[in-house]
């Protein structure tokens, strides 16, 4: 079970300044699920999931998203740090305040572990995902390749980085604005920022950067904080950023 | 004159012998020796093995070595330190309703006791001195740390970093502390002390630890992504 709450300062993930519309969540997700062993080194994991999202002013993304998902890790040989190598899918409805944004998501990923010594561990991942939303504004297909990086902080802790590399679809809601026009694929109002806000539907490339501590606390939770900047970079040179900082606390049964 | 009995190569560092004052008392003609054992900053140490070494020689093991056991309760060895003599046997019951896998690499003992719940087939016995690391191939934060030592004067420190370890034959005896945190792996922090005939003694190691490299619980890692 997680908890926590999460500012963005660009929900909108609009190119101009003044267009830019922030707010504060609150988020709740769980997981439960059985975990099947194959062999000394496989196993099969089934979860079912559940995330849900409440913002402070933008209701209309508010959303709870009922899922699940299958993934087979499987550890080079025997031993804690040894390489291993994860396939998954996973699938959720993100039932959206919104009507527009409703829509089913599916995800399907590989990974790759690694440690070096006792400390540092490393994570490569390859993802493709798809959106399917009641508005075609809002579908969205996207591949994704990330990089993730951990060192252990004196026992109390972690501290980790991650990069990551994406290019497909994105949705940007903005008032009317020609030149994000000419470049959209689809487009829509979008009321959830207001009357006068057009959501598109934009092809870029987009680089996001995360830097977080975690710390467990006893030995069933943690809790942790993450800074995360991205930069959506869409043809036409129409770009955004968006900066977040998150706050988490997590219990494993 | 130093044991030529060297099983052992994890911890050391600094070392003080302080006090040899009275303590408790030991049976007769043996004496008890109480070792409180602390860190760099002068806190109680856990989980130090504290071994006592005679230079006359250690004694041929007399009778049948006894049999220990480490637990498996939710998702963690219990203990996590043990000390033994060589030749005990150690029993590895899985009292969690999961599988665990239980492994060593160390030289001193390699065993896989492959998936399992309740009892494995039989207890391991280990056979040579040494340090041997457990873990769980299901659970990789799961670790411990079984000392096999030679002499039969051995004890694990508690809480207040204290260990007692009784019916020591009066002699010179190499006092040796290890602890799985010890910044120097090398060699064990080590001290000579004579004991006399039914004298208590009391000494106090100093132990440098380094911090520790691994949660004993994962922490959140990349698998969820938040919010």
């Amino acid at each position: 079970m997680q908890a926590g709450v999460a500012f963005d300062d660009n929900l909108n993930r609009a190119e101009r300044s003044p267009d830019r519309r922030s707010d504060t969540a609150l988020g709740f997700a769980g997981s439960a699920g059985s975990r099947l062993q194959i062999g000394a080194n496989g196993s099969v994991t089934f979860s079912g999931t559940f995330e849900s999202l409440s913002f402070d002013d933008l209701e209309g993304l508010n959303r709870i998203s009922p899922g699940a998902s299958v993934s087979f890790r499987v550890k080079t040989r025997v031993g804690a740090r040894v390489p291993w190598f994860q396939v998954a899918v996973a699938s959720a409805f993100q039932d959206f305040r919104d009507d527009a944004r409703r829509g089913q998501f599916y995800q399907g990923r590989i990974r790759y572990g690694w440690f070096a010594g006792d400390n540092a561990s490393f994570t490569v991942e390859g993802a493709y995902s798809i959106r399917n939303a009641s508005l075609a504004v809002f579908d969205q297909n996207a591949e994704s390749l990330s990089f993730r990086a951990e060192w252990p902080l004196g026992g109390w802790g972690a501290l980790f980085g991650v990069y990551q590399i994406r290019r497909g679809d994105v949705a940007s809601s903005s008032p009317p604005n020609p030149e994000v026009l000419a470049q959209a694929k689809e487009r829509a109002p979008d009321p959830v920022f207001g009357p006068a806000s057009i959501a598109y539907r934009l092809e870029a490339t987009s680089h996001d950067l995360q830097a977080g501590i975690n710390s467990a606390i006893g030995r069933h939770a943690s809790a942790e904080v993450v800074l995360e900047r991205l930069v959506a970079l869409a043809a036409g040179g129409i770009d955004y950023g968006v900066s977040q900082v998150r706050a988490s606390f997590l219990y494993r049964f | 004159m130093r044991s030529s009995v060297r099983p052992l190569r994890p911890a050391v560092l600094a070392l003080c012998l302080l006090v040899t004052p009275p303590g408790a008392i030991g049976s007769a003609g043996a004496a008890t020796l109480a070792v409180t054992v602390r860190d760099q900053s002068a806190h109680p140490v856990a989980d130090a093995v504290i071994v006592a070494v005679p230079l006359q020689g250690i004694p041929r093991p007399k009778g049948e070595r006894p049999k220990e056991v480490i637990d498996q309760i939710d998702k963690a060895f219990v203990p996590r330190v043990k000390v033994i003599q060589v030749g005990t046997s150690i029993s590895f019951p899985n009292k969690d309703n999961i599988r665990h896998h239980v492994y060593s690499f160390s030289q001193a003992k390699k065993f896989e006791l492959p998936l399992y719940k309740g009892l494995p087939a039989g207890p391991v016995v280990f056979d040579k001195p040494g340090v041997v690391v457990l873990g769980c191939n299901i659970h990789d934060w799961m670790i411990a740390y079984v000392y096999v030592v030679e002499s039969p004067w051995f004890g694990k420190s508690e809480r207040a970093g204290e260990v007692r370890i009784v019916d020591l034959p009066a002699g010179e005896y190499d006092v040796e502390a290890y602890h799985p945190r010890a910044r120097d792996a090398a060699e064990p922090v080590r001290s000579r002390v004579t004991i006399g005939a039914a004298e208590p003694a009391a000494i106090e190691l100093q132990i440098t630890l380094r911090p520790a490299a691994r949660s004993s619980r994962p922490p959140k890692g990349a698998e969820g992504e938040y919010p």
